[in-house]
């Protein structure tokens, strides 16, 4: 099992009842073995050029635990699906991310201890 | 050259979904601006580029842009 991300874009006209699309993609992810452990759904939003002729597209991040060898499986299906019209499956690179934030943090620490301005504007406000 | 980050950039993960951090790295164009002009290490020029293409497939980023 590994960690993958599948990014869908659904056709605009589903915005209003996006349910039953969603229901659709789950299953196919399901019926490959794979659980959906995170979804981000970013709305209705303008593409950079033209999609089959939609300007615009709604977006829908899934976090999915799926084994490797149904990844093709997945794809084929979505290649069929009509209320997609596009989609891109990665595996995130966890150590990075890891370590992107532990970066992160720790300069947050650091900007926190010299006592800097912002943070110190950010306390009065939930004071 | 003017670079766009003067000191060695500290990102050390390039999210294909963060396009606003990613659209930093292109030009007026929508093409991927070089080392030279980034300022990154190879490595990181590598992810940069990666995320890119993956932000433009889901038509976060151009392909061309002013077309």
């Amino acid at each position: 099992m590994n960690q993958y991300e599948i990014a869908v874009l659904y056709h605009p006209d589903l915005e209003v009842d996006l349910t039953k699309a969603e229901e659709r993609v789950s299953k196919i992810i399901k019926d490959n073995g794979g659980k959906v452990t995170a979804t981000d759904n970013w709305g209705k939003r303008k593409l950079a050029y033209k999609i089959a002729g939609n300007e615009h597209a709604v977006y829908v991040f899934y976090t999915v635990e799926m084994p490797g060898e149904n990844v093709k499986k997945v794809e084929s299906t979505l290649n069929i699906t009509d209320e997609v019209i596009r989609y891109l499956i990665t595996r995130p690179d966890l150590k990075a991310i890891a370590k992107a934030e532990a970066a992160k943090a720790e300069k947050a620490k650091k900007a926190a201890e010299r006592g800097d301005r912002e943070d110190d504007k950010e306390e009065e406000e939930q004071a | 050259m003017a670079k766009i980050f003067k000191h060695k950039s500290e990102v050390a993960y390039f999210d294909y979904k963060d396009f606003k951090t990613l659209q930093r790295y292109v030009n007026g164009y929508g093409q991927i601006e070089s080392r030279k002009k980034t300022g990154l290490s190879e490595s990181q020029q590598r992810h940069l580029s990666v995320a890119i293409k993956r932000a433009r497939h889901l038509a976060l980023l151009p392909f061309v842009a002013h077309n």
